[in-house]
């Protein structure tokens, strides 16, 4: 059929173009190995603790502090995470944050374990260097967990011994209530035991790699409807489109051509990525490649027939640039490619449902949850039915403007 | 002078289609919007969390009513089907659930399991993770003492005294405060971030137009026909620069003014702000002009530009920040233009810098932008 020579001839264009051609296999692997080498740490579970340096100017020496800077701070478990510089003044301190020497300044005030020991808080000052918001949440949830623990082993004791006072227990039983009462609370809390589970949404948990593997090929897809929108644009500058609209190929059959050849474009593409991802950074697409296939075809699909919207819409390569990679980015942010889809207000998420890409990532994390073909089918529909819809729109719109 | 003409040219050929300006227009407005609504209200700061109680314990009620006071969680109470409908649609963040024998493992000193389940992308859930794990320790302290007391005292009742502990323990003291380099208070957010970052997404795609009109410029012959005038090719180059830096300003201009009043965004000293989006803007503009004095086709300069665009915007902390990347990773940061403008506009936007504080970032923008420009140029005269 002469739309598959079109086709054919679109892709052997992109490939004899070396340079072009090698980016076409280039980026999905070099955003693979920068994805993985970069969520290393966040791979399963996001729980891993950053690496702090604090700078501590400890203005007090009751026990609990110490306790506080050796048996949490300087815990051993720890020791990878976090590094303590010890200070000796508010100014060394501030010299140490506006130098970069240390990530957080931490500074205990004075009288700051008495006050402990008595259930009072006094607060301790966190002081953040530029940027390291996240290693100074880090910080504080240490610090505050210490506080609470502390304040609830003391509280608790404070409260049972003096109510057992006053139902008129003597000296040396409470003495000994207390004692026992001590060593189980601070058994306990040493013990710092884990209550919190993580539970998957599907079947499998879907870890933070996979997740943004699945957003970034939703995302790089997308700029391939750019791609085949400019290369009509070109041909029409060129002239070229002209001319082959002037041979006995009918116009139907150009379209559909250039269609299929985005298509086959965008589909090689996935495959490298997919390929890459899964081979050279383990990321687990799910359990059935049957699915993603079929997700990745459709959504194939769709960009394609974005593309020729973006071909019919503008009028040359220029505006397709700052045009389409404005759409591009807008659409990948709706999409919930850069940030979850269930932070945004309820009007974004319903936008949200006009965007393919949204339906394509939405698709894979369920697959890499484990899903069945049942719940694939919506999705699945509104891929395709998108491509259809603009696909007739651009053509609709390219018959408009040559008449 | 003649690059200064070449300037005026180009940007009156840009200036001369409606279309032309009203995308100009346009563009930065829609941005702004859809960021500004996602996330200019503080809602977005919170998690949505829905939780399933199936103890139904005198425990787990205070355990949820502890919940609901925490200000950065919003907590719906919800059976198990609804919530994972609603997990499934993205309706919420995540869902808690409560399993039975909570109490009377809590009691008898064991350790009761808590189910998590959330969204696979979203940045804070370990927090959360953390802090439920840190109150349920800090109940079971409370339970263990209340117990202990119950064997002592003539009333066995622990879950009396249990509520008395609770309440006797102040409500939310201030445990720490936080406050950044320059001594302001600060507020730990983790989005905030992401702001800056789209800001300049934004830019490194005006960066894409910078590319394409060179390439069209060459293949029209509009390039070398302004060769043949007494311009030298440095001095074309420079008008092209000044016209895209001029079109890149007005248009983060419009950025800026139209966030600040529709959404109330406060982007932080103007001084500041100006030196650092020049910065910004000469650094994307050499890029560009680099990139185009590469390439030949169009296709390649789509290809090279979006993989430059999205791998340098991986690498640079744009879209996850990089604290929660390997060192190595952190390191190889440094070279990539994008964490230096992000470490200004987070010092201009979130701790309230000024121009003396954003020196560094700005110096090494300026640097990328030079080695870019060079490059473009060294280029250009050899072809």
């Amino acid at each position: 059929m002469k739309s598959i020579v079109v086709a054919i001839k679109d892709f052997s264009i992109r490939i004899n173009d070396r340079r072009a051609f090698m980016m076409m296999i280039l980026m999905p692997i070099v955003l693979t190995i920068i994805l993985g080498s970069a969520l290393k740490g966040v791979m399963g579970d996001s729980s891993s603790a950053p690496k702090t340096i604090i700078a501590l100017y400890q203005q007090d020496q009751h026990p609990l502090s110490k306790q506080f800077v050796q048996g949490v701070l300087e815990n051993t478990q720890l020791k990878n995470s976090i590094v303590v510089k010890n200070v000796y003044s508010q100014k060394e301190l501030n010299q140490f944050i506006h130098e970069k020497k240390a990530d957080v300044g931490v500074v205990l005030p004075k009288n700051w374990g008495t006050q402990l020991a008595n259930g009072k808080t006094e607060p301790v000052t966190i002081k953040v260097s530029d940027g390291k918001d996240f290693e100074a949440n880090f910080v504080q949830q240490l610090t505050e967990s210490y506080v609470k623990t502390t304040n609830a082993v003391t509280a608790s004791a404070k409260m049972v011994l003096s109510d057992l006072a006053s139902q008129g227990k003597s000296g040396k039983e409470l003495k000994s209530i207390g004692a026992g009462l001590t060593n189980n609370l601070g058994k306990e809390a040493e013990a710092n035991a884990s209550f919190v589970y993580d539970k998957p949404v599907g079947k499998n948990q879907v870890s933070s790699l996979q997740y943004y593997a699945a957003a970034m090929a939703a995302m790089f897809l997308l700029f391939n409807a750019m791609v085949g929108g400019k290369s009509i644009l070109s041909e029409r500058a060129n002239l070229t489109l002209s001319r082959m609209m002037i041979s006995p190929t009918d116009r139907v059959s150009i379209m559909t051509g250039k269609f299929l050849g985005t298509f086959l474009y965008t589909m090689v593409q996935f495959l490298i990525f997919l390929g890459a991802t899964h081979y050279i950074i383990q990321v687990n697409w799910g359990s059935n490649p049957g699915q993603i296939i079929m997700i990745a075809i459709a959504y194939s699909i769709s960009v394609s027939g974005l593309s020729m919207i973006v071909a019919a819409f503008m009028k040359t390569e220029k505006t397709a640039d700052s045009l389409g990679g404005m759409l591009v980015q807008v659409l990948s942010l709706l999409g919930g490619s850069m940030i979850p889809i269930s932070v945004f207000p309820e009007t974004l998420q319903k936008i949200s449902k006009i965007t393919p890409n949204s339906w394509a990532l939405n698709s894979f994390t369920n697959i890499m949850s484990g899903t069945s073909w049942n719940s694939l089918i919506i999705p699945l529909c509104i891929l395709i039915g998108i491509g259809i819809i603009a696909t007739i729109i651009g053509s609709l719109r390219f018959r408009m403007i040559s008449n | 002078m003649k690059a200064i003409s070449v300037c005026l040219f180009e940007m009156k050929r840009t200036l001369s289609k409606p279309s032309a300006y009203i995308l100009m227009l346009v563009m930065p407005i829609i941005f702004t919007l859809l960021f500004g609504s996602i996330f200019g209200n503080a809602s977005s700061q919170t998690l949505t969390l829905a939780v399933v109680d199936k103890d139904k314990s005198h425990l787990s009620e205070a355990l949820i009513n502890r919940l609901h006071q925490d200000s950065t969680l919003k907590l719906k109470e919800s059976n198990e089907r609804t919530s994972n409908e609603l997990l499934k649609n993205h309706k919420l963040d995540g869902v808690i659930t409560i399993e039975q024998g909570f109490q009377e493992q809590l009691a008898s000193s064991l350790s009761p399991k808590i189910y998590f389940q959330h969204q696979p992308g979203s940045p804070s859930t370990s927090m959360v993770k953390q802090s439920l794990n840190q109150e349920i320790n800090r109940m079971k302290l409370q339970v263990i003492a209340a117990v202990e007391w119950s064997k002592s005292s003539k009333d066995i009742d622990w879950s009396s005294m249990f509520d008395k502990i609770s309440k006797s323990e102040g409500q939310t003291n201030k445990y720490t405060t936080v406050v950044s380099a320059n001594n302001q208070k600060k507020t730990l957010s983790g989005l905030s971030y992401s702001s800056a970052g789209f800001s300049i997404m934004f830019v490194m795609f005006m960066m894409m137009s910078v590319t394409g009109v060179i390439i069209e410029a060459k293949n029209t012959g509009v390039w070398s026909r302004l060769l043949t005038t007494s311009i030298t090719k440095s001095e074309l180059l420079l008008g092209y620069l000044l016209s895209f830096f001029l079109i890149g300003w007005v248009q983060f201009a419009i950025l800026m003014v139209f966030s600040s009043i529709v959404f109330h965004v406060v982007w932080g000293n103007i001084v500041g702000l100006i030196v650092l989006i020049s910065a910004l803007l000469l650094c994307v503009v050499g890029l560009g002009l680099a990139i185009a004095s590469m390439v030949k086709t169009t296709e390649q300069q789509t290809a090279i530009g979006s993989l430059i665009i999205v791998s340098t915007c991986m690498l640079g902390g744009v879209y996850w920040p990089l604290s929660v990347v390997p060192t190595i990773m952190q390191k190889i940061a440094n070279f990539v233009p994008q964490s230096w403008a992000m470490k200004g506009f987070t010092n201009l936007i979130a701790d309230g810098g000024a121009l003396p504080d954003i020196l560094q970032p700005v110096t090494i923008l300026l640097a990328f932008a030079a080695v870019f420009l060079s490059f473009g140029l060294l280029r250009v005269r050899i072809q």
